[in-house]
């Protein structure tokens, strides 16, 4: 499936984009230029071949589990977390993620991807449990290669179901406490970061757990040795079946024409491993913002995206990717209210 | 008029921001995570005194005049002429008008000094001063009069918004070569050469660029502004629908409404209300950040961020409408979100995570 997934991903459509670009450059002649709007719309109407498109149906993709690494402490929050934020997203309604995809007027789905905890009970909750939990890969790898390979495939068979359904734009959202020492041990093995530049606070952690985090990195890439050549082999050895997913997302949103709005460290930690499988991929990313985790900007430029929101976000959960999807619908209906006042121009 | 005005604006509601502050921090997130979203939440909790604000009501106010600069040829845009993109916008095919439709904000569009006479426009609000401001690099822009007039109509159009509840107000204009009045402007405050401050607009050639700079340089050389007298620098400098918005900013903020700050002319605009009153300051928030040097200049000396890195260069108020979308965000998280104890979730167990959050809020 990830082998059909990959052969389907093709370039965007030029001769659409080209069309828009011009639209847009009338427009900057006459009055002056909405810049990086622009630049949104140019790609989301190279992505589905529309020099038209109509604001898209959107969906919040939120992954959740848990990783074994977490046991050194290296994280501001407890374990249980992971299983309780699940349920905060489908019972209480009450988190970041939910608040912001309302704002953004997305639909949301939350897949359990690996949380150590039985979680049959929650209502609506998408169960793709791969194991309870990641191994500690501060000890050996995270998980198996078919575990890596099976967590992508999952986020390929969501976001095909989704794309059945309607839905032409994605933006990824995450939850697993000590997933952003996964994230790190990613970018240190793709980009040859040292542990202590691919290391950040993540939920704001203090120094002496920041020693702790920035050791477990080190000895994470250490033990694993992971090949910075082959994206399955990081994600099996330091990744996390959360991010798996996402990647899986990002591939199948590229392969199926649809915009996924990248979100914070974390996301675009999946993107690095979605970007390693399949280099065209990133025509379809869509940066949100600037995370406060200080390897981000790097992670950014090694896929050639940049982004279009600095507040000092480091959420997760999609909230900067939703920031961005209001953007991208603004645009959008910006370029089609453009193409019906040139239909019916009073001056 | 505007004495009494400068006297009624008053510090923001500490009360009401410790208690959003309280909320900010025990909901189910990372202490802090959602920073700059916590920023503007907590600032409209302390213009509008309600900890948890919500359904707050909002518009955008256009401010269009001419400016004699424009003819020295220093805009890139001068065959669009103020008066066809009011008049466009007041038939609802401006950019701006896809933008409010989209965020659901009214535009009020005001005349305050444009160098002709409209056609018939149902919508659009008549405040003219006078037909378009000097050049200004052959004296000053406008008499102190004509500041102190259109600053008064701008004060009269954001009252009239406060009185149907309006407690966000967006800042726009119109006005054909106004980047350089605003540089100009802003340049009397920055300790940088004008050459750091002047905007290239799109395909602006390099000479083009460089008569620009002359230009402002000449402006300023000409009409020697005092910058302790933040009128004269206005009158001398500025610009009719500057001047116009000043009044919008000093009477948003006296009447309890957040004001959201748009490109280079509106910031312009909010430096010169901050050098008035510096306690409007509390009430200004940012929304991108243009190619024009003179803009990012000016939100610093006020002391304020701004968040959307976007190249806008389109004024009209677009950007102060995404602007107002950000705090549309920041109010959906703060009454949308629950808290720690209300969705049982554990709270930090290090970091400051660990001092600020609790169960019982």
């Amino acid at each position: 499936m990830l082998a059909e997934t990959l052969s389907e991903i093709a370039p965007l459509d030029a001769a659409v984009m080209q069309v828009v670009e011009k639209r847009f450059d009338n427009l900057s002649k006459l009055q002056g230029s909405l810049g990086r709007l622009e630049d949104m719309v140019v790609q989301y109407a190279g992505i589905i071949g529309d020099e038209r498109p109509s604001i898209p149906r959107k969906c919040m993709v939120l992954a959740c589990a848990d990783h074994g690494v977490a046991k050194l402490g290296i994280s501001a929050y407890p374990v249980e977390t992971t299983m309780q934020m699940t349920r905060n997203y489908l019972v209480s309604k009450g988190a970041g993620a939910n608040a912001m995809a309302k704002f953004s007027k997305a639909d949301m789905v939350v897949i359990d991807m690996g949380i150590a905890g039985d979680m049959s009970d929650v209502p609506g909750l998408l169960h793709h449990k791969i194991a309870w939990g990641t191994k500690n890969f501060t000890e050996g790898p995270a998980m198996t290669r078919t575990e890596a390979i099976s967590a992508i495939e999952t986020g390929i068979t969501v976001v095909d179901e989704l794309v059945e359904r309607g839905y032409r734009c994605f933006s990824l959202g995450e939850m697993g406490i000590g997933n952003t020492t996964s994230s790190a041990a990613i970018t240190a093995a793709f980009e040859g970061l040292t542990p202590k530049e691919a290391t950040g606070r993540g939920t704001g952690i203090s120094d002496r757990r920041m020693r702790v985090k920035i050791a477990a990195v080190r000895q994470a890439l250490a033990i694993n040795n992971p090949d910075p050549e082959d994206g399955i082999d990081i994600l099996a050895k330091v990744g996390g079946f959360e991010l798996g997913a996402l990647a899986g997302v990002i591939l199948a949103a590229a392969a199926k024409r649809c915009i996924v709005v990248i979100d914070g460290f974390n996301a675009t930690a999946a993107g690095l491993i979605a970007n390693s499988l399949s280099p065209l991929c990133k025509g379809f990313m869509l940066a949100s913002h600037l995370s406060a985790e200080p390897a981000h900007a790097k992670m950014l430029r090694v896929l050639g995206l940049e982004a279009y929101i600095d507040m000092g976000l480091r959420l997760g959960e999609g909230a900067g990717a939703s920031l961005a999807m209001h953007l991208l619908d603004i645009s959008i209906k910006m370029n089609d209210d453009m193409v019906k006042c040139s239909e019916s121009k009073v001056l | 008029m505007l004495v009494d005005l400068l006297a009624a604006i008053e510090p923001l509601d500490e009360a009401a921001m410790d208690l959003c502050q309280l909320r900010l921090d025990n909901l189910t997130k990372p202490l802090g995570s959602l920073n700059g979203l916590e920023y503007l939440a907590r600032k409209v909790a302390g213009v509008t005194r309600k900890d948890k604000p919500r359904n707050i009501k909002r518009s955008i106010i256009l401010m269009a005049a001419d400016h004699g600069v424009a003819e020295e040829g220093v805009g890139a845009f001068s065959s669009e002429v103020t008066w066809r993109r009011v008049v466009n916008c007041c038939h609802g095919q401006a950019v701006i008008n896809s933008f409010a439709n989209y965020i659901d904000v009214q535009l009020v569009l005001v005349d305050v000094g444009i160098a002709s006479d409209l056609p018939d426009l149902p919508t659009l609000r008549r405040e003219k001063v006078r037909y378009g401001s000097a050049n200004i690099i052959k004296g000053p822009a406008m008499t102190r009069e004509e500041t102190l007039r259109a600053i008064e109509r701008g004060i009269c159009v954001a009252r009239d918004e406060l009185a149907k509840g309006i407690q966000i107000i967006g800042l726009g204009e119109f006005g054909t070569a106004n980047t350089t009045s605003a540089a100009a402007v802003v340049a009397c405050y920055a300790a940088l050469p004008i050459v750091k401050l002047a905007g290239k607009d799109n395909d602006m050639s390099s000479a083009s660029f460089k008569h620009k700079v002359q230009v402002i340089e000449q402006a300023l050389a000409v009409n020697q502004p005092d910058i302790g007298d933040p009128l004269a620098v206005l009158a001398k400098l500025g610009g009719l629908e500057i001047a116009g918005l000043v009044g919008v900013i000093l009477a948003a903020a006296a009447g309890r409404a957040v004001v959201v700050i748009d490109g280079v002319v509106t910031a312009a605009a909010a430096l010169i209300a901050v050098k008035l009153a510096p306690e409007v300051k509390d009430y200004l928030v940012g929304s991108h950040l243009s190619c024009e040097p003179a803009h990012s200049v000016a939100l610093e000396l006020i002391g304020i961020p701004a968040y959307l890195h976007l190249n806008l260069q389109l004024g009209e108020g677009t950007g102060a409408a995404l602007g107002i979308s950000m705090i549309d965000a920041s109010l959906g998280m703060l009454n949308d979100m629950k808290t720690f104890g209300e969705a049982k979730v554990a709270i930090a167990q290090d970091g400051p995570g660990a001092v600020r959050q609790r169960l019982d809020v």
